[in-house]
């Protein structure tokens, strides 16, 4: 954990703040006036400028993790904008000097590898600073790519400068970085693990490639530049997808970055990561190992996922008891109202972005004060569809207006919520709710029940009907568990 | 005088490697990271340097892990348990039949390999050379013997239809 900032060091930082601003203002100014390769160097010493300066503050606040105090989130805000900025003149300098007409291949490189490296560093600074996911962005990032094909530039070798160091990259690696960003920005890592992440990337670019045609019987993911909503999805035959990234690969750049560690040494061994906790690496090799999970069975899930937008409205219900009462009641499956009333919940909840695993989550800050790490959470997601369930896991602070984003982890996409009994501590059977969570092993050892902290007793007895058999689970061991709930394994027989 | 014949040149001791061609034994700074790393990565697991040459509670957190949908974490500790004591046949079979339900080849034969040099006259050798042609098959099963699930002794006929009907009904 870093120290308190002093107050010196905060003017310190205001003032630099200041001199930066000032200088990208200028840039801006006089960027229209410069030729293409003039306005890559201004753009790139402008990047290296403001990286240099930043670093001391960049790495506090990355270490804080938890963005708590004004003066935080503001320094957070300044950052994210000074890299929109700086991508927004990349963007403007790449379409002006590559329009249809010029044929000079020449400086289209490095602009191109400027674009996408700073498209990768502004996504990750709009997750952290809590700014709404922005469509427009994505759409450059694709743009510039094309550009750089039509250029037939996407395969050259460039020197580019991430964290004071220089690294050979393609555009078409910077590319799948930035991609790859964008996709696990979406997730529910804290900024902290985001930029571990974002350095175990970087030290993977030289083994990430696209390939033209999927590659047969491996999981890929699948991207098609010409759909400018789009990232990275998992592919499936006849979606649109016309470049593609194997997973292959990433997992084994995961399984060499796992055996530095037995080795007793920190990857990549540059970075913030040398400053971190091992559980902050150890939850980064957690998330990439769910993600590989999610994308290898999407396609299997494909049928049974549901299509709706950003920003729209969702029916959330809060907790245990009131998930059993009304989650999954008849009357409320027609409609997106939710519930919470009971714990102090008054307005709409709005859907920020969601990915296979997790979605978030935007809340008024007065309501979600009611809402802690752990809770047990129900979002009906459409109409007349059942509720995905999940658990909240962490709590962050969008930019204006005053309002939070709930992150959310999806434990089930259809869970089954049934009427069970259990041993009671006189040894008779009464009844109980549980809610039977599905897992990904075929053999049914995976699968969990989601009980009342009250019903679970170590190696207690539940009766469940289903299918016209009746089964008596014996509870083993907690999986997960938050205030008023536990997710248990069990071990199953057919009752005669 | 005859100036004396010169030391022969001296000989660096050979360099002693684990199982998978880690140097070992690792530097203290080193073992340092990577017991704090077995023990960050598995909760399950606070005293590795005891608890990864315990075989039985190996075989028992491989189990759960793989109930939890992690197989690749269970393969993972099955290794740093290998490393750490190399005698512990079971988990040897353990890391085989993950690498044959994967499909991975190349890691199959290659554990393969490494396992008979471990035990030289093991009577599993000959099946395990003609698991590796299997593999090369698109429909490879492995031996009832040589399954994860095999390894945990357990019943699963109520638990895998009690999976079969929560999927139906999920539906």
């Amino acid at each position: 954990m870093s120290a308190p900032v002093t107050a010196a060091a905060e003017r310190d930082y205001a003032a630099i703040h200041e001199e930066i601003s000032a200088k990208h203002r200028l840039l801006e100014k006089n960027i229209g006036g410069y030729r293409t390769i003039e306005a890559t160097n201004a753009l790139t010493q402008a990047l290296r400028y403001f990286e240099d300066n930043i670093r001391t503050e960049r790495e506090r606040l990355l270490q804080v993790g938890q963005i708590k105090t004004k003066e935080e989130r503001a320094a957070v805000i300044w950052h994210s904008e000074c890299f929109d900025q700086l991508l927004r003149l990349t963007h403007e300098v790449v379409l002006r000097s590559f329009a249809a007409d010029n044929t000079d291949v020449g400086p289209c490189a490095p602009i191109c590898a400027l674009a996408i490296l700073l498209s990768g560093h502004a996504c990750k600074w709009r997750k952290f600073s809590g700014t709404r996911p922005d469509a427009t962005s994505r759409e450059w990032l694709h743009q510039i790519y094309r550009t750089a094909i039509s250029y037939s530039v996407e395969g050259a070798v460039l020197n580019v400068r991430i964290e004071g160091r220089q690294f050979d990259a393609t555009i078409e690696s910077l590319y799948v970085r930035a991609l790859l960003l964008d996709r696990f920005a979406s997730g529910n890592l804290s900024p902290t693990r985001l930029e571990l992440l974002d350095n175990w990337l970087v030290a993977w670019m030289g083994a990430l490639w696209l390939t033209r045609e999927p590659i047969a019987g491996e999981p890929t993911l699948g991207i098609n530049t010409a759909a400018t909503q789009r990232g990275f999805v998992p592919h499936v035959a006849g979606d649109g997808a016309h470049l593609f990234l194997s997973l292959r690969p990433v997992q084994r750049q995961l399984d060499k970055s796992i055996r530095q560690f037995h080795e007793g040494k920190i990857f990549p061994g540059w970075g913030i990561g040398g400053e971190l906790r091992m559980e902050e690496h150890v939850a980064v090799i957690e998330f990439l190992e769910r993600e590989c999970n999610l994308i290898e069975t999407a396609p299997t899930q494909r049928g049974k996922r549901v299509s709706f937008g950003d920003n729209a409205i969702v029916g959330v219900f809060f907790g245990f008891d009131e998930i059993c009462r009304l989650a999954f009641a008849a009357e409320k499956m027609h409609t997106l109202v939710g519930g919470g009333n009971e714990i102090g919940i008054r307005n709409a909840i709005r859907l920020v972005d969601v990915s296979e695993g997790g979605l978030g989550l935007d809340m008024t800050d007065e309501d979600a004060r009611h809402v802690h790490v752990d809770d047990l959470v129900a979002v009906r997601l459409e109409k007349g569809r059942p509720c995905i369930l999940g658990v909240v896991v962490r709590k962050s602070h969008l930019q204006l207006p005053t309002a939070t984003l709930v992150g959310v982890k999806v434990i089930s996409k259809q869970p089954v919520f049934r009427p069970l009994e259990h041993v009671d501590a006189a040894n008779t059977w009464q009844p109980t709710e549980g809610i039977m969570v599905v897992g990904v092993a075929d053999d049914g050892y995976a699968d969990s029940v989601i009980l009342s902290d009250k019903t679970y007793v170590a190696n207690g007895l539940l009766s469940l009907a289903l299918a016209a058999e009746r089964y008596t689970l014996r509870m083993r061991r907690v999986r997960q568990q938050g205030v008023g709930w536990r997710m248990v394994a069990f071990d199953a027989e057919l009752t005669p | 005088m005859s100036q004396p014949a010169p030391p022969p040149p001296r000989m660096p001791p050979p360099q002693k490697v684990s199982v998978f061609g880690l140097p070992w034994p690792l530097e203290p700074a080193l073992l340092r990271v990577r017991l704090r790393y077995v023990s960050a990565r598995f909760l399950q697991v606070p005293e590795p340097r005891a608890a990864l040459r315990n075989t039985a509670e190996m075989l028992r957190w491989a189990e759960q892990m793989q109930d939890d949908g992690a197989p690749r974490s269970a393969a993972e500790l099955m290794r740093l348990a290998v490393e750490e004591d190399p005698s512990q046949r079971p988990l040897w079979q353990y890391l085989l039949a993950r690498a044959f339900e994967d499909g991975d080849s190349s890691a199959f034969a290659s554990l393969r390999d490494i396992f008979a040099s471990q035990f030289p006259n093991d009577p599993a050798l000959p099946e395990l050379a003609s698991m590796v042609h299997r593999l090369s098959c698109d429909d490879a099963v492995a031996p009832d013997a040589w399954r994860t699930t095999s390894f945990f002794h357990r019943v699963d006929y109520a638990q895998r239809r009690l999976h079969e009907a929560l999927l139906e009904a999920g539906k």
